[in-house]
């Protein structure tokens, strides 16, 4: 009988245990590297719209982009559309994941026919001209930072970590970074990024998350640059993912395809 | 050689119509232009200070980088103070099957992998005569012929071109701008106290068909390319026939053969690049000899010229710099035509307020002639549209000729309006 109400006891707390414990935290670097490591299928179309604000004059930049990741290697062919003076600019690049070397990068330039080799910029460069940086969008490697998990709070429904970053090395482009990162699809729902004085930088907030081909992605990226007072948004349209893209299409020939 | 113009652009656009292509998309852009110039007193483009272009862009296809077909066609409307005129750029069909990329029509082609100097540019002719400025693109003369790519493993590709007519290099039509290697005969010629007859500009002759082969090839960060080139020199060369009245100069466009090299290697933000174009046994003009009577002061000789630059980028700030040269085998202090023996070249760009506004200043000297050049100057983009460029040329030493031949006087302003639609 005391075996039998020993089992009964097990077996409660047991089912006690699962059903009212709270689901275990994941460690603060693990929530970092699953937001870097982040999958986004195996190759992405989409038309991309950039807006710059600045001293009350919009400039739209819009562009046709493919991306691919294979074996470590993100490779993006962006086609520009409009403006009419870089309508037919075309811009490859390989970038390595698990390197911080710059990658490399051509560009087509229409009138003269010419892909040309440039040198790498480097991450923390604008990318075309606005408020977000190449690393902004690639985000910063878990390994240079220090993390804290600050705690959980919603954003527009969601659930999200706020995760702190702080820098590890002085030559990083942002001392600290505090991110709130969506709990079930890891994306970045609004980041405040702090320059190397410590004052706020930038701010993004990242808006429209919808699950398209099964995966989880964000239309919508604002960022505020409150040292500039200025700001960019990258909205994305047409998205799709897995389109078993051509591996010659992020090539040289394809650049010269016009 | 019209004949053949129209031919193989009717062929192009027929070809074009007949594709699925011509029903899918036509893109139009292009950009009208003023360019406004401020010259002082050693003005060797008299008469030309003001001029406009209209320049008109028309591609068919799809906007999918892996449709085979497409259609290009740019022309642009020059109107000078005296010498309006409307030139097509470009008027080619392509079309890519497996491998395989042909371009036929009237094209631009470029070999040359540098940003400066370039040597192994051997297609295209420049079009010294338009006026554009800084855009060194649009000095390039289009090529009617067939261009074939073929692309093994996307790392190796063997590209060949054949041009049947090949067009020459054109020059103003009026001021005393002529090719460095005749300038300084003729001043030569003067101090000696010889009497000289220049013949009339030359035409280059009927069979003149130039064609070519490249292949490159991608290692790692790397770009090889070998070349192969035969042509005409595009700028004449002068034969000098001495007789008992004085001295008769003709000009003549000697066939060459060519063969090129080149390089990049991309190291972080840096980037090397160099290139060696060598002919062999090339005519050539030599400016100090002078026959006896009955003699022709025009002589074989082969002749390198080479080009290295580095490339490198520091958030907004692009910086390239390089070096050039020439050599031949008879006297390496023999003046090459248009080729200087040894010069430099820098070129740094800055960008401001996120690409609103860019000052630049390029810089060039060329120690054989003692020529230097100093061009600051700044765009200005107020917003999507509209650029405004305006710059500072200042050259030092000789009048502009030669690796020069594209500035227009020693000293001048100038300010360009665009307007891109």
């Amino acid at each position: 009988m005391k075996m039998k109400m020993c089992w009964i006891l097990l077996m409660l707390l047991a089912l006690g245990g699962g059903v009212f414990a709270e689901e275990p935290e994941l460690a603060p670097e693990e929530i970092a590297w699953r937001t870097f490591n982040r999958s986004e299928g195996v190759d992405k179309t989409a038309v991309l719209t950039l807006k710059i604000e600045r001293r009350g004059a919009t400039r739209t930049r819009v562009a046709q982009i493919y991306s691919q990741y294979k074996d470590h290697t993100e490779k993006t062919l962006i086609r520009f559309t409009t403006p009419p003076e870089v309508a037919g600019f075309s811009f490859l690049s390989y970038e390595r994941k698990d390197s911080d070397r710059p990658g490399e990068q051509w560009i087509y330039l229409p009138a003269s026919k010419r892909v040309m080799r440039i040198a790498g910029n480097d991450r923390r460069s604008a990318f075309m001209d606005s408020d977000f940086s190449y690393e902004d969008l690639s985000g910063q490697n878990p390994k240079d930072s220090k993390h804290r998990l600050l705690g959980k709070e919603k954003i527009n429904g969601g659930s999200c970590y706020i995760l702190e970053s702080v820098a590890l090395q002085r030559e990083m482009t942002y001392s600290k970074t505090v991110a709130w990162i969506d709990t079930e699809s890891f994306i970045m729902r609004r980041a405040e990024l702090y320059d190397k004085s410590g004052e706020l930088q930038k701010v993004l907030i990242v808006s429209d998350l919808v699950k398209i081909d099964g995966i989880f992605t964000a239309l919508s990226f604002n960022m505020k640059n409150f040292k500039k007072q200025s700001q960019s948004t990258l909205s994305f349209s047409k998205v799709a993912f897995n389109q078993n893209l051509d591996d010659q299409l992020f090539s040289e020939r394809s650049l010269m395809n016009r | 050689m019209k004949q053949v113009r129209i031919s193989v652009a009717l062929f192009s656009l027929i070809l074009f119509l007949a594709s699925p292509v011509g029903a899918v998309c036509l893109d139009l852009h292009g950009a009208i232009a003023t360019e406004m110039n401020y010259f002082t007193e050693q003005n060797c483009w008299e008469g030309i200070r003001e001029w406009g272009e209209i320049n008109l862009r028309l591609s068919g296809g799809e906007p999918d980088f892996s449709q085979p077909s497409f259609f290009q066609f740019s022309a642009d409307a020059i109107l000078q103070e005296d010498r309006p005129q409307i030139k097509v750029r470009e008027f080619y069909y392509k079309y890519s099957l497996g491998n395989w990329d042909l371009r036929l029509g009237k094209q631009l082609v470029n070999w040359s992998w540098n940003k400066g100097e370039s040597p192994l540019d051997l297609v295209n002719p420049i079009d010294f005569a338009d006026q554009a400025l800084l855009d060194g693109y649009d000095q390039r003369l289009g090529v009617y012929g067939l261009n074939l790519l073929y692309y093994w493993n996307d790392r190796v590709v063997v590209e060949g071109i054949v041009v049947p007519k090949a067009p020459i290099a054109r020059f103003a039509s009026e001021g005393d701008w002529r090719p460095t290697d005749l300038i300084s005969l003729l001043l030569h010629l003067e101090e000696m106290g010889i009497d000289w007859e220049l013949k009339p500009w030359p035409r280059r002759e009927q069979d003149s068909t130039e064609y070519g082969l490249r292949i490159t090839s991608t290692i790692g960060r790397t770009d090889l390319g070998l070349i192969y080139y035969h042509g005409y020199r595009d700028t004449p060369i002068f034969r000098q026939v001495t007789e008992d009245t004085g001295l008769k100069l003709e000009g003549i466009y000697p066939a060459e053969d060519i063969w090129g090299f080149q390089t990049v290697h991309a190291v972080g933000a840096f980037l090397f690049s160099g290139e060696v174009a060598y002919r062999p046994e090339a005519l050539c003009t030599d400016t100090r000899r002078i026959g006896e009577p009955g003699q022709t002061a025009i002589q074989r000789r082969s002749e390198f010229r080479w080009a290295l630059e580095t490339e490198y980028v520091w958030g907004d700030l692009r910086l390239i710099a390089g070096c050039f040269g020439a050599k031949a085998s008879d006297n390496p202090k023999t003046l090459l035509g248009l080729a200087p023996t040894l010069g430099f070249l820098s070129r740094i760009t800055y960008s401001l307020w996120d690409g609103t506004l860019q000052p630049a200043v390029e810089a060039l000297y060329i120690k054989e002639s003692d020529q230097s050049l100093i061009h600051p100057y700044l765009i200005f983009s107020p917003c999507d549209g509209w650029e405004i460029k305006a710059g500072l040329c200042e050259i030092g030493g000789a009048a502009p000729a030669g690796e020069l031949g594209q500035y227009r006087a020693n000293d001048y302003l100038y300010l360009k309006v665009i307007f891109y639609y």
